[in-house]
């Protein structure tokens, strides 16, 4: 069995390249087979023919259908994404997006290493202190917490803020554009993490538990192995066996298992962002499903799916580094 | 004697949980904002038609010996009667909706599916019952060694779940949730009739619309437009509760198709259906379920529909892997010898072992639908005449309850997902302890 780097890479690549396929396939499918003409819910009943059928034309809607799948097909990749129903008038999609995606890449970015951070130090914590009070006070937080929606979170947050901290801002990602000019740009940074800390700590509480539980039961499992006890007569501390001998063998369904945990980030990020008016991917697309804005709803949830087969893809390739059993 | 008197017992317990979910499904209806005559009266209908097509179908029954034919028959009859159910309720609705109210076709079919549901165990508790009553000597016989190895079985069925139930109680955390489970379901069920006010009729109040704290006359206080929150949280319970579980049962339904197919058929069958697993499990759960209700239309039927087709594909895996180890085992292969068809394989042997597997992970698909109910809810996405705890929060959060601190009108909802979601996973991951037992030396 030749392992080889490249081959898997190729080959992998080949995959997601094909899923992506699949799923822009999909999506096109999906926004074509809705019921009704998108058209005439966009116009007040009064809207003249021609401006329907101006808008017909200017979405492509009005050429043969397999027509429009070539059409869209080659606009994904040419980076024609349509443009936007109602956010402002004709204004291509792709020039909308990047702002909103910056904020949300910093949010999701920030969370999700935190959470993976903290998760796996909570995690291990509890499980090297397995049975203790500790561990069952730890364990029993954790299971709650990874029960409980992400935006339940983000209402006890703003509600415990409100009461303690008044001043605390609450939504948006910064403060309005007027003070935010005439900041220098040290105040511009506590300013951006001020409005920040909230949204992220909703967002990561539940990963971060989720976290926490795989890596403690993963670590509770390595922790029986035999090669432990080798370690033990050899006469290793500790805290040196955890670190040396069991974290690496326990840490590689962690793996796996955050390329997975982006899917619950993406869907959290919707919610996170909804609820604090954060204005990135998530907000962009409760606007969207809001104003019946299609094209925009198809581009941002393609974005999502991306996201989420590029985090996968990386899984993939780190799990065929780290883990030696991963075959071909 | 005292062994009659027991099975009675348990008929009445049957026929009462029947009744109460009858009553739990009537509810939706009502809960939905249609006038409840349309739904009592295609109730009624249905029930009379249904006896009809349950007597008519013993009847036939009774004048066959032949036994395949007969199992045969009383399928196509079964068939028939939840289609005259389904055709007849929705005439009735129809005919109901005539005399001045307008239904809308989606709640129309909605309703006429649930009674003819309903119908159809009226049906079947029907014909068994007059299976047993007509005394044809023929008959008797057929049915006494029907019910001999039914019997048998269903001691056999029983002896599991007591073993089941007894490890299960000794689990201290399970034993909690489970409790808080049926509490909630009994506010599901009988939390309308106890309502102290109906939740969408404002209480006049003249001296402010601002929500009222908490005060004797109202538990949990009002919302924003004086609506009476515990009426509202009583009335959530349902919701969140059916949600859950018919979209579990959906999600579950596929899953395990899906993972039998695949499993048991392989090759093509399994390429195929295996791609469209990974799809389905790649695809972020929200967004997907966010564009799938935009698309169709914001109803309690959608949303419904929509969680459970988006979130079956973990259970596809689950099972396709139980059958894959299965059916290499060696009774499988004697069975083909005997000349046992795939259907009889998949419906005797496999389906009941991969059973456990699907018991366990199904609990805890009831708790993801519930989560993601409350989202979509909370998205705005849900039905705005349904009452949910999720919409209580929507209404909540758009006008702004938190930065007022009206903590009454969010912490009831609040506290009601997250107490049922976290009972559904601890029942569930209590289950699975017992009943796939390779987890339990963590």
């Amino acid at each position: 069995m030749a392992r080889s780097m490249r081959g898997y890479f190729l080959r992998k690549l080949v995959y997601l390249f094909i899923t992506i396929l699949l799923i822009m396939t999909f999506n096109f499918i999906l926004f074509r087979v809705m019921p009704g003409d998108p058209i005439r819910l966009l116009f007040p009943r009064g809207a003249s023919p021609e401006t329907l059928e101006e808008w017909r034309h200017l979405l492509g809607l009005d050429a043969p259908l397999f027509d429009q799948y070539i059409n869209y097909m080659v606009g994904m990749f040419t980076g024609d994404w349509g443009v936007s129903f109602k956010f402002s008038q004709r204004t291509p999609i792709l020039d909308i997006i990047p702002p909103f995606l910056m904020k949300t890449l910093f949010l999701s970015g920030v969370g999700t290493v935190l959470a993976i951070v903290l998760g796996v130090i909570y995690g291990r914590e509890c499980a090297w202190r397995k049975g203790k009070l500790f561990d069952r006070i730890g364990s029993t937080v954790a299971v709650v917490f990874y029960s409980v929606p992400t935006f339940l979170f983000a209402l006890f947050y703003i509600m415990l803020f409100v009461y303690f901290f008044p001043g605390w801002p609450l939504s948006g990602a910064t403060s309005p554009d007027t003070y935010f000019s005439q900041m220098n740009i040290f105040e511009q940074i506590i300013d951006i993490a001020q409005h920040a800390f909230l949204p992220i700590m909703s967002l990561i509480i539940e990963s971060l538990a989720g976290f926490a539980l795989i890596v403690r039961s993963s670590l509770i499992d390595v922790l029986t192995e035999d090669y432990i006890l080798t370690a033990e007569a050899k006469g290793l501390e500790g805290r040196d066996i955890l670190k040396k001998h069991a974290m690496p063998n326990a840490l590689l369904p962690v793996v796996a298992v955050i390329a997975l945990n982006v899917g619950w980030i993406v869907g959290g990020t919707v919610m996170i962002e909804y609820i604090f008016t954060y204005k990135g991917i998530g907000y962009l697309s409760w606007e969207a499903v809001l104003g019946y804005d299609y094209p925009l709803l198809q581009a941002v949830f393609f974005l999502e799916i991306i996201a989420v087969l590029v985090a996968n893809f990386i899984a993939d390739i780190l799990n065929f580094y780290l883990d030696p059993r991963v075959k071909i | 004697m005292a062994k009659s008197v027991k099975v009675d017992q348990k008929k009445v317990l049957i026929h009462l949980l029947i009744v109460a979910f009858l009553f739990l499904f009537i509810g939706i209806g009502e809960t939905y904002n249609t006038s409840l005559k349309v739904s009592e009266l295609s109730l009624l209908a249905g029930f009379i038609m249904g006896i009809a097509a349950g007597l008519m179908t013993a009847a036939i029954i009774s004048f066959l010996s032949d036994d395949a034919s007969q199992r045969k028959i009383a399928l196509v009859m079964l068939i028939a009667n939840l289609v005259t159910a389904i055709g007849g309720s929705l005439f009735f609705i129809l005919l109901a909706s005539l005399s001045g109210r307008a239904v809308e076709l989606n709640t129309l079919l909605s309703t006429a599916l649930i009674l003819a549901l309903a119908l159809y165990v009226i049906c079947i508790l029907t014909m068994v019952s007059i299976v047993k009553i007509v005394g044809e000597q023929r008959v008797r016989k057929l049915a006494m060694a029907i019910g001999e190895t039914r019997s048998e079985k269903i001691k056999l069925a029983a002896k599991q779940l007591n073993k089941v139930w007894t490890q299960f109680s000794q689990n201290r955390i399970g034993m909690f949730a489970f409790y808080v489970l049926v509490i909630i379901t009994i506010i599901a069920i009988i939390g309308p009739s106890i309502a102290p006010e109906d939740p969408l009729t404002p209480i006049t109040n003249p001296e402010s619309q601002l929500p009222m704290p908490p005060s004797e006359k109202h538990w949990f206080g009002t919302d924003f437009e004086s609506h009476d929150v515990w009426a509202q949280f009583l009335y959530g319970a349902r919701t969140s509760l059916i949600v859950g579980l018919l979209a579990g049962l959906i999600s579950l339904a596929i899953g395990t198709v899906v993972g039998l197919v695949a499993g048991y058929f392989g090759r093509a069958w399994d390429e195929v259906l295996m791609r469209l697993t990974d799809f389905f499990l790649v695809i972020p759960w929200f967004p997907l379920m966010i564009v799938l209700v935009a698309i169709l239309g914001r109803s309690l039927w959608v949303v419904i529909f929509v969680i459970g087709i988006v979130s079956w594909s973990p259970t596809a895996r689950v099972v396709r892997a139980a059958v894959l180890s299965i059916k290499e085992k060696m009774y499988i292969e004697r069975s083909r010898a005997l000349g046992a068809s795939n259907f009889h394989i998949i419906q005797r042997h496999i389906f009941p072992n991969v059973f456990p597997l699907i018991v366990a992970t199904s609990i805890l698909l009831v708790a993801e639908a519930i989560f993601s109910e409350a989202f979509l809810d909370f998205f705005g996405l849900g039905d705005p005449n349904v009452v949910s705890w999720g919409w209580m929060l929507e209404r909540a959060h758009d006008k702004s309850a938190m930065l007022n601190l009206w903590w009454w009108w969010i912490l009831p909802p609040s506290v009601g997902i997250i107490l049922l979601i976290m009972s559904f996973y601890l029942v569930g991951d209590t289950l699975d302890e017992i009943l796939n037992p390779r987890l339990k030396r963590r």
